[in-house]
């Protein structure tokens, strides 16, 4: 199933043929339109990434257990983990970060990204796409619109979604079903794991499988022919690339996560957040431009703590060994890592040892890319309240992560109805995450 | 949803507490039953009720009740347990003879195990003979044949539809009552309809107020036949857990009594509405000493229903409505003090009360329809005779049944009003709206330390336990003591003094090493220490016993005595070490826990404290790690912490084949102000210089020796000695030492701690904040526009 995995389509039920069974609906399309880049003046900034691994953690990650911890604060602010000194001088993160610490050289840390948007829905719009949400329209991803810039690389969709899309809004928004991301349906940690369509089903042989996909394009065809819509264009062509990728040597083996030295799976760890990230290195290094991958579920209203004990071992391990890895292997400066998340939690525990949605001030991290290494940016004062320096919003950062792959975020994307959209707009680049 | 317990005298077991109150019977002699096993729970009671007059074996089912099982603890009278024995681990197997005269309804009952005690679980006595569901009775011609006057114990299975056939005479009254729901399993709705002969739907039930989320009904045999009666859920689910007992019999099924309560002692005639054989009434004696949930099952020469109909018994006599009432002119005249009551009889009905009221004495209107089982919600409005409204309430607490405190604004006689949210009406829709003066009242009970769990209190042998109480006064303030009574022998209970700015207090349980192995109930209660200002105590506890969505409560347990059991020894004993130097406001502190381990022992134990007095915070994660004997709670004050003493206590939990909780002893935590007020500077340094942070000091407390100052949240690079001062220093000078590569820019988290010395003890305080800036050194000219070039570029 590629792109949309919301489970039932808020647009209806209506089914296009054959692709009905994949979980896309006629609606869906339909609303669809190519969008087609408008006439505004715009420069292109020189390119400085070459692809993105986003690590997006949904639910809403506490800065206070993470990347910004409050040591000197009280219990009910600081919370119930200790902090320990960083490769960077003067700063500290949780205690459950040990190995993301020795490699904290490497890394820029924001603390001071800040929004207003703490519904979970909300907050992953306004992150995903840089815009916050409207009614009117829905933004494409910072995945899609790099998709729609520049296209596959070597065979390899441009945007991949690991194992699956995190929300609805990692989706193409306006932009044609086209730009929507491949996901791989599977969890690489898993034994036996499969990116979905790119193997047979098992029981299905080369000639049956031909026989599906003419099947497929007949009913296609048929549909195509019919209905003017572009969705349904769009959609043959989407599904047109994925199946050709199983004809591809070099795009199958970039999947192929067992083809990894074990002692490599082990560095990152044989846990969900390991082979994701390690999968995510892959997939860049064959030349997909925009990897997006999820991990843990961090919306915790109830005992931070312990979550944050069962969550971030995994995520330390495989962080630091993906930075790590990259930066061994000389693809980290011209791979840009993002960590980001929704929005962050209250500054005070609750009475449950939980934390609730704050969107006021958070952190994210990058690495790579063209970002200075080492660097800490904002700060949250003394109980993670508010920014107290350099706030950063969302629109910067997207603003930012796409002037280093070379997109100019001013540029105008037509929208449906003709309307000329920037890419993302009011944000600006953050010269103090650059180098 | 209250409980629906009947006919029982609570306030016995409340005032009787030396003689030890709840039914126990100890069955099992059990050889030095070592502690082997943690809490049980109590899942499943199998069958899940009896008819009384019958001797019956019932299998308690949960995770470790079948470990060391030694009593059962039943709240009410009328079940004797003749035998109890383990069939495994996870299942005990009790022989219970059910008196002739067992009251009918719900029979709470728990499992005391030597090391713990159950949840609670309720067994449900019936007055018909018992039978069990016999699959496949789904379709019409499947229709199981059962005897008129039985209770059939069923499940209904996945979109499972059940059939029951019964012969009826012409005339004759057919009741079906079905508990299910309020069998507390699962969320199950049950629905229920009757067919007639022809198999025509001639009645249906789905949700009754007396049954709430279950069904009741009763109808006149139009000709003598075979009827069907159809259970199924009410949305057509079901699941394995769905189960059900279905009376089907003679038996009266009213819906409603009117008047709704009475006076104690009062010969009460009582009309039983609702019933399709007709309206019945009949001379009550209400006790002298009903409890909130006295009820009463309607009986007749046919039989009693099966759950009863709720009736009020207060000192206040009862002020009927006699219509017409429909508007001002004609008011029914009532005493101030008195519970209106009447019934909102037809769609749009209003009811009005005309009653006598004096400046400054202020009325409480308390509404009781819902609570007993009326469909009415009622709305109360209070007038004066010109038609002004002066007061007026709909839900009170989240729930419908109204309640408003009037303040007369002068003497004189004002008009009560009482009418239906929606204009609704009806015969059942009675209402009783009790007028009373404000009487301060203290509500106790006992805080969830895991939510939706009811707390119980579990004393191990030679050991402590611990449970906090929440108090919540009305009316009525100052300090109080809260008290337990009516405890097992060898077992003793403190409680702190509770101060009058404050809500909850801890008890801490201790049981003798040789105390007995017994369970029971005890009482709470409370007293004032202003001898001026008595008050009344209630205590409720809840029983969740079924949730819907949202954690909404839906069928629960409502207990107004908490239970106690004692257990075996557990292989540890842990001590709070009682702190001699304050925690101060914007302080720190260590709490130290240590743990008595048995040998053998050696597992690990978190450690909590209980609750945190105001402004203070703990870190609750912590444990006694595995063979060590000592732990450290980290507790901290923020600006404001309460000063004063106050009492803490730490629990301790430890997994030895399920959970063991026990709990520290009480200790006295001084909160206290800081020994020293801090003024935080604002400075600015250079990169490779140096400089000076002047802190002034308002010394407010004297201590001895020397306090240690240290700087924290300075800019990487700058560093800062620690200073030390004395109890009559004025400031604390900081030189600083700038690094050549110092981080530039403004740093505004600098804070102090300040460390001294009090009993021997650190006493930590952590202050701030204040500001370093660090700036660039001054830059030859010709480099400085270079620079500014660089930034033009960028």
């Amino acid at each position: 199933m590629f792109g949309h995995t919301s489970p039932v389509s808020r647009r209806g039920f209506l089914t296009v043929g054959a692709v009905g069974g994949l979980g896309l609906t006629l609606g869906d399309w339909f609303a669809l339109r190519h969008a087609a880049a408008a006439e505004n003046e715009y420069v292109s900034p020189p390119v400085k990434a070459q692809s993105v691994i986003h690590i997006f953690l949904p639910g809403g990650i506490s800065a206070q257990e993470s990347f910004d911890p409050k040591p000197l604060a009280p219990i009910e602010y600081r919370g119930e983990l200790r902090a320990i000194p960083t490769k960077i001088a003067g700063e500290q993160f949780s205690e459950l970060l040990p190995r993301t610490a020795g490699i904290a050289d490497k890394l820029t840390v924001v603390r001071s990204l800040t929004h207003s948007e703490a519904a979970h829905e909300r907050g992953v719009q306004n992150m995903l796409t840089g815009y916050r949400p409207s009614p009117a329209l829905e933004f494409p991803s910072l995945g899609s619109i790099v998709s729609h810039e520049f296209g596959p690389r070597k065979n390899l969709p441009a945007y991949i979604c690991v194992p699956n899309m995190p929300s609805p809004y990692a989706g193409p928004g306006y932009l044609s079903a086209a730009y929507a991301p491949f996901s791989l349906g599977d969890d690489p940690a898993r034994n036996g794991f499969k990116v979905r369509d790119l193997n047979l089903p098992g029981g299905v042989d080369e000639a049956r499988f031909t026989r599906r996909r003419e099947a497929l394009a007949a009913v296609n065809q048929s549909f195509v022919d019919r209905t003017q819509a572009d969705g349904v264009a769009a959609m043959n062509s989407f599904y047109q690339r994925a199946f050709d990728l199983i004809g591809s040597e070099s795009a199958r083996e970039a999947f192929n996560i067992d083809a990894e030295d074990g002692k490599m799976r082990d560095r990152y760890g044989r846990h969900q957040a390991g082979q994701r990230m390690l999968m995510a290195r892959r997939l860049v290094e064959a030349g997909a431009r925009f990897v997006t991958l999820s991990y843990g579920g961090w919306d915790h209203h109830v005992q931070v703590t312990g979550n944050m004990r069962r969550l971030m071992p995994a995520f330390d391990q495989a962080f630091a060994a993906l930075v790590s890895d990259l930066d061994e292997r000389g693809l980290l400066d011209d791979t840009l890592v993002l960590v980001s998340t929704e929005f962050g939690r209250t500054p005070k525990l609750n009475q449950d040892g939980g934390r609730d949605h704050w969107a006021k001030v958070f952190s994210v991290v990058a690495a790579g890319g063209g970002m200075r290494r080492g660097m800490v940016v904002g700060s949250s004062g003394a109980t993670a309240t508010e920014p107290e320096d350099t706030p950063v919003s969302p629109e910067d950062l997207a603003t930012t992560v796409l002037h280093q792959l070379g997109i100019p975020a001013e540029k105008e994307l037509m929208a449906p109805g003709a309307r000329p959209i920037e890419i993302v707009k009011g944000g600006q680049v953050r010269r103090e995450m650059l180098t | 949803m209250k409980k629906a317990c009947a006919d029982l005298r609570l306030a016995d077991r409340l005032r009787a507490f030396a003689p030890w109150r709840a039914t126990i019977i100890a069955c099992l002699c059990l050889a030095a039953a070592a502690a082997d096993a943690g809490e049980p729970r109590l899942d499943l009671l199998e069958p899940q009720g009896a008819q009384r007059g019958t001797t019956v074996s019932v299998d308690l089912v949960g995770p470790r009740v079948g470990k060391s099982p030694l009593h059962l603890l039943l709240e009410r009278p009328g079940v004797e347990v003749l035998r109890l024995e383990p069939v495994d681990g996870n299942r005990v197997r009790a022989e219970l003879q059910l008196a002739d005269d067992c009251p009918l309804g719900i029979h709470p009952l728990r499992v005391h195990t030597g090391t713990g005690l159950s949840n609670l679980r309720t067994l449900h006595v019936g007055a018909l003979a018992e039978a069990n569901e016999a699959e496949p009775n789904d379709a019409a011609e499947q229709a199981q044949e059962i005897a008129l006057d039985t209770v059939v114990n069923g499940v209904v299975k996945a979109a499972d539809v059940d059939r029951y056939a019964v012969q009826l005479a012409e005339g004759e009254r057919l009741s079906v009552e079905i508990e299910a729901m309020r069998l507390g399993r699962t969320f199950f709705d049950a629905a229920i309809a009757v067919l007639d002969p022809a198999g025509e739907q001639i009645a249906f039930c789905d949700d009754a107020g007396p049954a709430r989320q279950d069904a009741m009904l009763s109808l006149v045999a139009p000709a003598a036949g075979r009827y069907t009666v159809v259970v199924h859920d009410a949305a057509m689910q079901g699941n394995d857990q769905s189960s059900y007992r279905l009376h089907v019999g003679r038996f009266p099924r009213p819906t409603a009594a009117y008047p709704p309560g009475g006076q104690p002692g009062e010969q009460l005639e009582v009309r039983w509405l609702g019933d399709a054989a007709g309206e019945r009434t009949e001379t009550i004696t209400l006790p002298a000493d009903a409890g909130p949930d006295y009820g009463v099952h309607p009986a007749d020469d046919r039989g009693a229903s099966p759950t009863p109909l709720p009736l009020r018994v207060v000192e206040i006599p009862n002020a009927l409505e006699a219509e017409p009432n429909d508007n001002r002119e004609q008011p029914t005249a009532m005493p101030t003090i008195a519970a209106a009551t009447g019934v909102i009889g037809t769609p749009g009905d209003l009811d009005h009360f005309r009653f006598p009221a004096k400046k400054g004495q202020a009325i409480d209107f308390r509404m009781y329809a819902q609570q007993l089982g009326s469909p009415l919600d009622g709305i109360v409005r209070i007038y004066n005779l010109d038609g002004r409204q002066l007061a007026a309430n709909d839900d009170d607490r989240g729930k419908p049944d109204s309640y408003l405190r009037f303040n007369p604004p002068e003497d004189g006689e004002y008009l009560l009003r009482v009418e239906d949210r929606i204009n609704q009406g009806g015969p059942e829709y009675v209402y009783r709206v009790e007028a009373t003066r404000p009487a301060p009242v203290v509500d106790l009970r006992l805080d969830e330390l895991q939510r939706y769990v009811s707390q119980t209190v579990v004393v191990p042998r030679g050991n402590r336990t611990v449970v906090m109480v929440t108090a919540s006064r009305r009316d009525v303030g100052g300090p109080l003591q809260v008290q337990a009574a009516g405890l097992p022998a060898g077992v003793t209970a403190t409680a702190p003094e509770l101060p009058g700015n404050f809500n909850r207090v801890p008890i801490v349980f201790e049981a003798a090493p040789d105390a007995e192995l017994t369970a029971g109930l005890w009482t709470i209660g409370a007293t004032p220490l202003d001898e001026n200002k008595p008050f009344a105590t209630r205590f409720e506890q809840q029983t969740w016993l079924v949730r819907g969505r949202n954690n909404v409560p839906m069928w629960d347990y409502y207990a107004d005595a908490p239970p106690i059991a004692v257990t075996e020894a557990v292989p540890f004993r842990l001590r709070l070490v009682e702190p001699k130097a304050p925690l101060v406001q914007n302080g720190s502190k260590d709490l130290q826990v240590t743990a008595e381990r048995d040998e053998g022992f050696d597992g690990a134990i978190r450690v909590r404290m209980l609750y945190n007095p105001p402004g203070i915070s703990a870190n609750n994660s912590r444990s006694i790690p595995q063979g060590k004997s000592d732990a450290v709670v980290p507790i901290t004050a923020s600006g404001n912490a309460a000063v004063g003493e106050w009492p803490v206590v730490v629990w301790g939990e430890a997994g030895i084949d399920g959970r063991i909780v026990t709990s520290t002893q009480l200790v006295t935590l001084r909160v206290a102000p800081g020994h020293m007020g801090l003024t935080f500077p604002t400075v600015a340094v250079t990169q490779g210089g140096a400089g000076e942070y002047v802190v002034p000091l308002e010394q407010r407390t004297p201590f001895a020796g020397a306090a240690k100052l240290e700087l924290l949240g300075l800019p990487p690079g700058v560093t800062a000695p620690v200073v030390e001062v004395t109890s009559d220093a004025t400031e604390a000078k900081f030189p600083l030492t700038v690094a050549a590569d110092a981080r530039v820019g403004r740093h505004r988290s600098i804070m102090c701690r300040v460390t001294l010395t009090e009993a021997d003890e650190p006493v930590v305080q952590t202050v701030g904040r204040g500001e370093v800036r660090v700036d660039p050194p001054p830059q030859p000219p010709q480099a400085t526009a270079t620079a500014a070039q660089e930034g033009r570029n960028s």
